[in-house]
């Protein structure tokens, strides 16, 4: 009689799989079709998220799009990546706050302090860092339903999400537990200790966020599929005690169980590994540049193959993982553009930087 | 602070009015009613002067325009007429929808408005730049005369922008670079709402007064007997064209240059 190891694929064996012959590729599970050609995609996440929108763009796929800039008022783009997304509503960290951003669009939750004065500004709380602020509460009020309305039509419309979990922790209104993209005062406002608190979220809670987002979303569309990845990227900074590296490394092993979790207990989702591709004892040294936190565009491409092979190419068909591959890694003039533009985004500033 | 006569005469550049004037009237297209209104003599009993613009050409004044008023300005007051025509330039013709929002209007009409909403500031944003050089010459007139900035006609109805739209080549052009040339009919191409052009030139006007007030100098706006209910220019005030105030609204704009002075000088 065989022991159960015998029965297990060359893939199960670390020997086999990335000793030798290692490619990024296999080590997505299921037969499935990440994406489709068919779909229409949303993502959101921090970062690192942003990076897989051109090169989805790229490869045929609809990138769903429900805010976009009036043409007229398009040049000069956006602050912090709040237009790389399907609505603008820019990197979203937190597990919290991607629920949160839903409950508000369908109108479940409504944060006590929904915006902030400052100057002759009325900020966004959710985009502190907007380039054209409301100057008045009314106008705040339309422009800011207006962005709801978009998050709703995108997570409401699209065939597949993709999130990208990207932190633990995060800061919480005390009163009413609004959750925010940054500490208030780093972006905006000013920090006030008695009003802001801050939370590092544990398996359990990270998963039971997903898990009432997707349940609320398929409430009204029901046949989404989710796809979720966690960021490579470590923190910024922790604002708990412990060494940045240790923080990171809690914050990451949270994500990376509460994905399982998620997989596990939601149809339709499927955990692609991004973070495991670039962090993994495999992934090369030039993996990370030099600050051994910016995902360099090398690794970026390498997930990206990974993504891309491992949905529905040009014929329809998808690159099973047990096949060559036909996407060279070598970039084409194409692709060349793609990583320009991934570099481009992954460069760009975004929220969390901010507390530098 | 002494003061030289003027330079008088039409070619090619030079002043109109009185020869010793107290008050300058300068700058872009929206002159022109001043200036007609200095023609037809229908300027109030005071010492004026403005320049002639068609021999200068607008809208682009160029330096040696500007070097004259330079010249001409010490010991006077200089009211200059900036640009204007943004909103019409860039949004008359409309290619897509869109709103932004105004606490001076009914918000039962800009929430019945087509398009998303845009921000005033994204709006201002765009603007702003058309406002270059204007606070450098505000500063170098100030060090020997008195300065004041007028504001600018407000939008027309689409009655009279319609009548006015064959007169003017550069809406034309402006449809064929939006896209637009296959649908160029002055009944029929979209023009962008009344309400939505109210706004757009209050945001240019409150630029310009941001200006003036940053600059220490008076703001004299459009004369409100000029302007509707619904922040129009009313149709007697307005030029042929689908732009431009007429010689009615040239006297208004001079009576309230002329109210100012006499307010804080005593006399013109």
């Amino acid at each position: 009689m065989k022991n159960p190891y015998q029965y297990q694929p060359p893939r199960s064996f670390w020997s086999s799989a990335v000793a030798r012959d290692f490619d990024p590729i296999h080590l997505v599970d299921g037969d499935e079709p990440l994406l489709r050609l068919v779909d229409r995609i949303v993502s959101a996440g921090s970062c690192f998220a942003s990076n897989l929108v051109p090169w989805i763009e790229r490869a045929g796929f609809t990138y769903l799009r429900t805010e976009s800039p009036v043409a007229a008022f398009a040049s000069g783009g956006e602050n912090l990546g709040y237009a790389n997304f399907s609505a603008a509503y820019g990197n979203i960290y937190t597990a919290r706050q991607l629920l949160q951003l839903y409950k508000r669009a369908i109108g479940q939750f409504a944060p006590r302090d929904p915006y902030w004065f400052q100057g002759t500004h009325v900020v966004d709380p959710f985009r502190p860092g907007l380039r054209f602020p409301a100057e008045s509460v009314e106008e705040f009020i339309r422009l800011t339903d207006q962005h709801l309305s978009c998050v709703r039509q995108a997570f409401e419309t699209a065939t597949v999400m993709i999130f990208t979990l990207g932190l633990t922790e995060f800061w919480e209104d005390s009163q009413d537990g609004t959750a925010y993209p940054s500490c208030p005062g780093t972006i905006s406002r000013t920090f006030d200790p008695r009003r802001y608190r801050f939370r590092n979220q544990s398996v359990e809670e990270v998963a039971a966020d997903v898990i009432e987002f997707i349940s609320l979303v398929k409430l009204l569309n029901p046949d989404l599929r989710l796809v979720l990845t966690v960021s490579p990227v470590p923190l910024v900074a922790t604002a708990g005690s412990k060494h940045v590296l240790a923080a990171t490394t809690y914050s990451k092993s949270v994500l990376r169980v509460a994905a399982d979790e998620v997989c596990r207990q939601v149809g339709n989702s499927h955990y692609f590994p991004a973070y495991e591709i670039v962090t993994g004892s495999q992934a090369p040294h030039d993996s990370f540049e030099a600050d051994r936190r910016s995902v360099s565009e090398s690794a970026i491409a390498s997930v990206m193959r990974a993504l891309l092979l491992n949905s529905e190419n040009s014929d329809g068909q998808v690159h099973h993982p047990s096949k060559p591959s036909t996407i060279q890694q070598a970039p084409t003039s194409d692709s060349v553009s793609a990583q320009e533009l991934s570099l481009r985004l992954a460069e760009a500033e975004c929220d969390e930087v901010m507390v530098e | 602070m002494s003061r030289s006569p003027l330079v008088q005469g039409p070619d090619p550049l030079g002043w109109f009015g009185d020869c010793d004037p107290d008050l300058l009237v300068v700058g872009h297209s929206h002159v022109g009613n001043v200036i007609e209104a200095m023609e037809q003599n229908l300027a109030p009993d005071a010492r004026i002067a403005v320049t002639r613009p068609p021999n200068v050409g607008f809208p682009e004044l160029n330096s040696a325009y500007w070097e004259m008023v330079t010249d001409s300005a010490p010991g006077r007051t200089v009211a200059i007429v900036w640009q204007g025509n943004e909103h019409n330039a860039k949004f008359l013709i409309q290619a897509e929808d869109f709103r932004v929002w105004d606490s001076l209007q009914e918000s039962t009409i800009l929430d019945a408005l087509p398009g998303p909403w845009v921000a005033g500031t994204a709006v201002k944003n765009l603007f702003v730049p058309t406002f270059d050089g204007l606070a450098e010459l505000i500063q170098c007139l100030r060090t020997s005369a008195r300065v004041v900035l007028v504001g600018t006609p407000p939008p027309k109805s689409e009655i009279q922008v319609r009548a006015g739209l064959d007169r003017e080549s550069f809406f034309e052009s402006r449809a064929a670079e939006l896209g637009l040339q296959l649908q160029w009919d002055a009944a029929t191409i979209p023009v962008a709402p009344e309400a939505l052009r109210v706004t757009l030139w209050r945001i240019l006007q409150d630029i310009a007064k941001n200006i003036a007030d940053n600059a220490g100098v008076e703001f004299v706006a459009a004369p409100s007997i000029t302007i509707s209910s619904e922040g129009l220019l009313k149709p007697e005030y307005a030029a042929a064209d689908c732009t431009h105030a007429n010689t009615a609204y040239g006297v208004h704009v001079l009576q309230s240059l002329h109210l100012l002075l006499k307010k804080t000088e005593g006399a013109l």
